[in-house]
This record gives C-alpha cells, structure tokens and sequence, in this order.
C-alpha cells in the first residue's frame, strides 16, 4: 500500500513537471527568428508622438553633428562623422576603420562630391582596367538637390562592403523617408538607460513586419542614441547605428562643408547599376526555379512569347509601387503573347506570399531564396549592385531588349 | 545531521575548494576594476563575465572528481555500505554545491556593490538576476558535471564536460558560418538550446533582449523567464536523475582477490 | 552446502544461494571474462565468525563485496538480516572494513567517525558515545584529533574497524583485517573480536593469516578459484595428523613390509612420517612395526593445523 502510494506520489510528481516542461517549451520555443504575422505593431498614439518628436527635432535643428557606428553580428563595422548645416549642407567621413584613410562625402545642396584621402576601395561597380585607371586623385560629382536626395543612399550606392546608415542625415534637410508609408505602426518598449542617459524605446513596424526598427530615443534631446533595424528576408539581417558625441547647438564652420577638388584631380563616372546591366541582343540566362504556388518555373517554356521578367523584393519601395502596375499590365495583355514574370529570391516566403495574395498579384512568380536563384540574379542577369526592381525585357526567341533598373512613378 | 555531514564534506574534500572561491571573487573583482571603461554604465558585460565564469568555469572546478575521487580511492566501497539511499547521497552532494554556490554570488554581489560604490563606475541594475541567472546555470552544469562524475574517474567529468562545449560550440559556430540552408543546423541548434547546459536561455532571462543584435528587444517577459528558469530546473532534474540511476546500477571494487 | 557450527537450527544473518560471478571487461569477448565465483552457498548464523581462506584469486574479496551489496552477482541471491544485500534495511546492521582502508585526507579521525556515524543515522550524543567506547577498545585517543593523511597503515585499520562498528552492526565483514597491525594490535584485535561474538555479532573475515583466524573463527571456508573447496570447523581439522617416527635403520624395507603405501608420506632409511586420521591409531601402528622388527628412537604425533590443511587442499585443487 505504502508503495502504491509512493508510486502515485512519484507519477503525479512527473507527471507536473513534464507538463511544466512542456510549457515553458512552447513559450521558449516561440523564437523571434520566424515571422509571424504577431510581428505586426499596431500603432500607439505616444509612441508615435515619439517617433514624429524624433524626425521633427532633426529636422528643425540648425546644425547637427554627431559619430555614427554602424555594425552588424558578423563583425563588420562602420564609422561615420556626420556634420549637417542648414539650410542644405553636409560632410560624411565614412571610415571602416580608424587607421585607415576616409572617403568623405560633402554636398551644399545642389551637388554632392565624394572623394578618398589616397588609393579608393575596389567597388562592386569596378572592373580591373577601369579601377586601375581611376584608383586615386579622382572624385565623383553628382547632382543632389536638397531634401530630394537621400545622402545614405548614395553611400550604399557606391557598393562599398560597410553597413551603411540607417537612419538617413537627409531627413534634417527634408528628406521623406521612402519607407514612411509603409509603416504599420508604432509602440512602445519602454523606458530604458541607455549608457547612463534616460531613453524611451519605441518600435517601428514596416511593410507587415518585413522590417522592423527600434529607436532609443533620448528623454532630454529627442534625438537617437541607438537605432536597430531587422530586415526579415530569407535570413534575418540586424543592424544597429549607435549615436555618441552627438552636438545640436555648435555653428559647423562652412568650410566644412564645402569642397573643391585639388588641382590635376579627375573626375570620375561612376557605373550606375543599369551600366552593368544585360545588354540588347544578349542571351537572357535559363533558369529552372521553384515558383510562389509550389510548381516550377522555367524560362524556356516561355519561348515564343514576349517576356518581361521583373526581379523584385517585398522591402523595396520601388517594387511594392511597380507590382501593382505590372499585375494591370500583365492583364491587359495576357492574350497578346506578353507574359509578366516575377523573380524573388531574397524574402521569406511567408512574407512574400503574403504580399503576393494582398496584392492579388497573378502573374507567375519565382520564388526561392536559394543560392542558385541568387547566383541567377547577381551572376547571370548582372545586378551585382542589387538594385531592385530589376526589369529584363526578353523577346520570343529569349534574347534581352531592354534591361533597367528601379521604379519611376507613371513608367511605361 | 546526514544532510549537514554530505554537504559539509562537499566543501572540505579538497583542500583546493576554498582556494577557488577567493580566487574566482578576486577575478570578479579584477574585471570590474580593469576592464570595465568608466564609460560603460551597463552591467551586461560584467553579468556575462560572471555568468560564464560563475556559472559555468566554477561548476567544473568545484564539481570535479565528486564521486570519482570516491570511486577512484576506494571510499565509496565504505559509503555505499552505510544505511543511505543512493539518491539521498546524490542529492545532497548536489545541494552542497549549490548552497555553495549561493554563498559564493551573494559575497560576489557583495563586493561588487563595494566596488562600485568605492570606483564610482559602472552599474549594478539587473546585477541580482545575472547573479540568480548564474546560480542556476551553475547548478545545472553541477548535476551533469556530478552525474559524470559517477561514472568517470578522478577529476575527468570536469575535463571532459570543458572539452565537450568548447568543442561543440566550436564546430557549431563553423557549422553555422558556412551552411546556408539554416534547416540542417536547426536540430543542432534545437539541441544545444534545449538538451544542453541552458546558456543560452538563462543568459536572454538575464541579458533581457536588449542584447545587441538580439532580434527583438525588451527585458524579458515574465513568462519567458519563468519559461527560462523552468527549463533549467527541469534540466538539472533530468540530469540528476541520469546520476542517480548510475550510482544505482554501478557496482564498486577495488579488488577481485 | 549450509555452514553452520552448532546444531541447534539458527536465523541466517547471511545468506548466500548459489552466488555466480564473471568479471568481464565491456566490449571483451567470452574468452576475456573471468569467473570470480561458481554456485556459491552460503549460509551464517548470528554470533557465528567465518574466515574465507583461499589463495589469491581465490573469490574471497568478491564474496565479500557481495555481501556488502558492492556489486551485484550474475546468478543467485544474497541476504543480510532477511534484506537483500543492497538494500537500505541490508545496511543498516552491516559494517564493512575494506582491505585498503582510505579516508578523507582533511578530515581527523574524529570528523571521520563523526562523518559515518551520521551516515548511518546516529544521533550527536550516540556517535559521542560509541566513539569514546571504541577509541578506548582499539587505543586510539592520542590520534583521535591527527589528521587522517598522517596516519601510519596500522591507524588506518584501527579507524577503518572503528568506522565498520560505528553503528553496532549485527554482521561485520572484515577483509584483511590484521594488515599493518603490530603484534600488539593483533591481539587487541583478536580479543576485540572475540568480545564481538560473545554479544552475538555475525563476522565474515577474510585473511591471509592462518594462525591468527585459527585462535579466531570456528568455521572456515576454503575456497580456490572461485570455488568452495571445503567447508571445515575448528575440530575437524584437529583431526588429521602426522606421525613421525625415527629408526635405528632399515626404514625402506619397513614401510615396504608393514604400511600402505598411500599412509606413508615420507621415508628414508632412519625415518618414517606415517598419516593419521585418528590419533587412536596411535598406539597400534607402534605394536604394529614394533612386531615387524623396527627399531624404533622416537615417536611424534604432529596434528594438522590449518595451514596444513590449506596447503592440502591446495594442491588437491590443482
């Protein structure tokens, strides 16, 4: 009888623990490497107070100078010195390491010059012969009206293998963040001491979670002291941009801000993404790839029709405005031997699929985040920058017309 | 007394235990001191440095060589015979480590807050739950480092329990860094976080998830880090329950004359 | 086959049923294994003393392991007081003292003791208690408070035997429980013993000393390679005897003339060495070869004793 009672004691006592187990399992378990549609942030009426307080205190301050770490969890590190001075003026040191030299980017509100303090790095727009003849004593000059143009973008652009900035310095100018519309919502995270400095932290929601950014806001100055964003494509990308030595009230002499280039120095063009691009006549590469509704897609079945082939990513602006587009043109023209086809090997499926049924798009769609549908994108059509949407027109008997990269509003 | 004698001896067995203790309470020292920058105003480096040093590198050194110093010398032949139940004799073994354990963080503790109040730098918020975080992690590595020890000699379950993570981690880390399709290494790392010693759920229970590069942020939910710290007893139960099972079914003599 | 001294029918204390025991190395073949007991039977009744005598690799230290619950057998059962070997209730009136004694090196004697008699659930006042008794009886108040790592291997055993009856068990197993003792301390021990079973303590020893479990035990079992060889008490083996006798001369022609060859174990022309399994027989072996015309000096009767008879059974084993 004792043992009998032992042994019930001894189940019942397992019996507990397993389930406790099993419990906290679960809720462990629930790993935010995933998405799911509970990533969604619904919008806060302080939080966003918050937000919207951030972006107005940058863009009324007169003069802004702060140090930016960008990083990421493979090590690789960034460093900016960012002085901004209004009305359109700004100079970006950008080094990868405090030994090494800068490349500096100044810009007074028409154009921008960026130039490198000795040798410049190798690019990913470079080719041996070119950079071999525009490796130093050269700079680059574009025009970049203020408030038009996003400064972090043209650091990116460059293709250079740093992190790049998350929040863009165009904002104190003006500049609308081109992701501004696609937030969800805002909430809080609550208050936090950031490095001794009282911090509100609030997260921002992007494109149904596909991005999410968290911003430690100061109590004192509204300004940023940390920003992470985590980009949920195949993989999941964070980075983080750390603010520190952060100045709004000094006067940034104007010669800093200002730059001509030295005598017997050239000026260099710099390949822009469509230079790299397929060329007319040239064979379209094949491809035999898994498509977004379980079948595959091949690009010679399409033989005999006109194809044109749009390489796109949830997280784009430019590609969340042209799918839309292309799915009415797709159906308007789906009996005249035109066939739209969409190429996505970067997202998470579920995101992407998710956006292809909100958008009701019908055209097929290669989706797969796969190495060779990579190796397809960056190798066999060329976009080495990754610059999306990319447009490949291919005729019926599979050779490149036109190939262009990005969205212009009311494109034909 | 049974209870108060087991424990007792977990502490005196070696002459080197006490050793260990001053010496681990001076390196927590040493590294606040030292290298903790007086701008740094965050515990998380610190709690990291105590968690793996406290909670891990300390459970090797007081655990080894538990019941293989017994087993090896001969001992145990005397202990076994005493009127004891195997799990009795496991579990206060256990307890003794973790009693240890528990005085070694508060005095840790202790002499944090002396140092900071004396240097003037760094911080001591959610010092007490990297502290609470290291405890349980120390005790979990002592039921595994314990059980071990039943069946390998001398001090071997501390060194083999040492090569085994370092080892794992390492290749894991290289497993991780060069496949891509992230489904082959999730049942690695599925195990690691769940069958092995909990690092990586008591360090988020601890960290928070304001960890750098961390993919949410936030201090941990409370039913996370009840979910944390459940796992990790449950852990330390299956462990201890292995050891028991051992000590049972091992048969001990020294001679076959 | 039950050993039992008396025949009044005792409780066994100790029950052993046909004990088998292979020793093999995991992952060794059949050929690697090694049988350390074959079918051994056992029976031990309260206030009786045992010696296993064997060679080495006898099993003597297996079977005592057994009993003491240190490892399990292949085949067969063993109880102490009713319980199997391993259990709680086995233990709690069973004292062991192993051959190579080891203690905490940190610890005194005293916190030693201290440290067993909680073990085995004694109170404060009662390990006080049964330490200043035993301390007393094995000599051990001037090491008392010395730490264990000094002691010389003669302390060792007087510890070890002190930490064995700590808790007053009723079945005692001692396996070489003279090894370092000086002669004083052998006989300290004995008498020790001796006290022990006259309050009706169970001992098993085990020991290479002959002569001193002859002064000790009443029974014996003789074991070879695994095996029980014989079961033997003290009288019966004050049975057996040689006689020796020395001639004048003719010894040759006087063992070929009166005796069989198989009672005679030596001769040589002035002496004969005849075996006796009766010393009755004394007396007519004497008429016998005085008849026969031996010329007889001297005449010794020299009774077995036990390393006698382990010798024999030795060699009759091989």
């Amino acid at each position: 009888m004792q043992i009998k009672n032992n042994i019930k004691i001894w189940v019942t006592v397992a019996a507990i623990g397993l389930i406790l187990e099993g419990w906290a399992f679960y809720v462990v378990s629930a790993s935010p490497e995933h998405w799911r549609p509970s990533m969604i942030v619904n919008d806060e009426p302080e939080a966003r107070a918050l937000y919207d307080t951030m972006i107005e205190t940058l863009q009324k301050v007169e003069n802004l100078s702060y140090k930016s770490k960008c990083s990421a969890p493979d090590g690789r590190v960034c460093t900016y010195l960012i002085q901004l001075k209004k009305p359109s003026a700004f100079r970006i040191d950008v080094t990868n390491d405090p030994s090494l030299k800068t490349n500096t980017l100044v810009g007074n509100g028409d154009w921008l010059w960026i130039y490198w303090q000795g040798v410049r790095p190798y690019l990913i727009v470079d080719d041996a012969e070119g950079y071999q003849k525009t490796r130093s004593e050269v700079y680059i000059k574009k025009a970049s009206p203020a408030g038009k143009n996003s400064i972090a973008r043209e650091i990116d652009r460059l293709g250079i293998i740093w992190n790049g900035l998350i929040l863009d310095p165009s904002i104190f100018h003006g500049y609308e963040d081109p992701f501004e519309p696609y937030i969800n919502g805002v909430r809080s995270r609550g208050p936090y001491n950031y490095r001794g400095e009282a911090c509100d932290i609030i997260e921002v929601s992007y494109m149904n979670a596909q991005r999410t950014r968290y911003f430690w806001i100061s109590k004192e100055d509204h300004l940023p002291r940390q920003i992470k964003q985590i980009d949920r494509l195949a993989e999941n990308h964070v980075r983080v941009e750390e603010w520190s030595d952060i100045k709004s009230k000094i006067i940034i002499p104007q010669h800093k801000v200002t730059w001509s280039p030295p005598e017997g120095w050239r000026q260099w063009h710099v390949p822009g993404p469509d230079d790299l691009l397929l060329k007319c006549g040239q064979k379209a590469p094949e491809f035999d790839l898994p498509s977004a509704d379980g079948g595959r897609i091949k690009l010679s079945d399409y033989r005999g029709k006109t194809v044109w082939l749009c390489m796109w990513e949830c997280g784009r602006p430019g590609c969340r405005k042209v799918l839309p587009d292309l799915q009415k043109f797709y159906e308007e023209n789906k009996d005249k031997d035109l066939i739209v086809l969409g190429f996505n090997c970067t997202d998470n499926k579920k995101i992407a699929r998710r956006f292809v049924r909100e958008n009701a798009l019908t055209f097929p769609n290669v989706l797969d985040p796969s190495e060779d549908a990579e190796k397809v994108m960056l190798r066999g059509y060329n976009n080495k920058t990754k610059t999306l949407p990319l447009h490949t027109l291919i005729d019926a008997q599979g050779n490149v017309m036109d190939a262009w990269c990005g969205y212009v509003e009311g494109h034909e | 007394m049974r209870k108060y004698e087991l424990i007792r001896e977990t502490f005196c067995r070696r002459g080197y235990i006490w050793i260990v203790h001053v010496v681990w309470l001076v390196l927590y020292g040493g590294f606040w001191w030292l290298f903790l920058p007086e701008s740094e105003k965050e515990v998380g480096d610190f709690g990291r440095f105590l968690f793996i040093w406290g909670g891990f590198f300390l459970a090797l050194a007081l655990s080894a060589g538990i019941f293989g110093d017994d087993i090896s010398s001969g001992r145990i032949c005397v202990l076994i015979t005493k009127p004891l139940s195997h799990g009795e004799l496991y579990l206060c073994r256990l307890l003794g480590l973790s009693l240890q354990a528990a005085a070694h963080f508060i005095l840790a503790g202790c002499i944090i807050v002396i140092l900071r109040f004396v240097m003037r730098k760094g911080s001591i918020e959610h010092l007490g739950i990297w502290l609470f975080a290291s405890w349980l992690l120390f005790i979990t590595v002592a039921a595994l480092s314990t059980s071990l020890s039943v069946v390998v000699g001398r001090i071997y379950n501390s060194l083999l329990i040492l090569v085994v993570v370092v080892t794992v981690y390492f290749i894991l880390g290289l497993l991780l860094s060069s496949m891509h399709q992230k489904a082959d290494t999730g049942i690695l790392t599925a195990f690691i976080r769940y069958a092995w010693p909990p690092f990586e759920l008591l360090s988020k229970f601890a960290g928070g998830e304001y960890g750098k590069y961390s993919l949410t942020v936030g201090r941990f939910s409370v039913s996370k880090s009840i979910a944390c710290v459940v796992h990790s007893v449950f852990l330390t139960v299956v462990y201890s329950i292995i050891g028991i099972i051992l000590l049972r079914k091992r048969q001990f003599s020294r001679q076959r004359d | 086959m039950a050993m039992s001294n008396n025949d009044d029918k005792q409780a066994a204390v100790v029950e052993c049923k046909k004990l088998t025991k292979i020793y093999k190395k995991l992952l060794a073949g059949k050929s690697k294994a090694v049988c350390a007991l074959q079918d051994i039977s056992l029976s031990v009744g309260k206030g009786q003393i045992v010696g296993l005598i064997g060679p080495n690799g006898a099993g003597k230290s297996t079977l005592l392991n057994l009993i003491a619950g240190l490892i399990f057998p292949n085949k067969g059962s063993v109880a102490v007081c009713g319980h199997p070997a391993r259990s709680i209730q086995a233990h709690k009136g069973l004292g062991y003292m192993p051959e190579h004694p080891v203690f905490l090196g940190r610890y005194t004697a005293r916190a030693v003791l201290r440290y067993h008699g909680a073990l085995s659930g004694m109170t404060r006042q009662a390990i006080s208690h049964q330490m200043d008794k035993l301390t007393e009886k094995l000599q051990m108040d001037e090491y008392l408070d010395r730490c264990c790592m000094d002691f010389s291997q003669g302390m060792k055993q007087r510890l070890a035997l002190s930490i064995a009856m700590i808790n007053d068990p009723k079945v005692l197993l001692l396996d070489e429980p003279s090894n370092g003792l000086d002669p004083i301390g052998i006989i300290q021990l004995r008498n020790f013993l001796k006290e022990l079973r006259a309050a009706g303590t169970t001992i098993v020893i085990s020991s290479h000393r002959l002569g001193e479990l002859e002064q000790l035990t009443s029974d014996y079992m003789f074991m070879y390679r695994g095996q029980v060889v014989s079961f033997a008490d003290k009288l019966a083996c004050g049975h057996a005897g040689r006689l020796r006798i020395e001639l004048v001369s003719g010894g040759n022609a006087i063992a070929e003339k009166l005796l069989s060859p198989s009672k005679v174990l030596s001769v040589s022309d002035t002496e004969l060495e005849i075996a006796v399994d009766d010393p009755g027989e004394v007396p007519d072996i004497i008429i016998d070869l005085a008849k026969g015309g031996a010329r007889m000096m001297g005449v010794l009767l020299e009774r077995e004793n036990i390393e006698d008879v382990f010798v024999r059974l030795c060699s009759e084993g091989t």
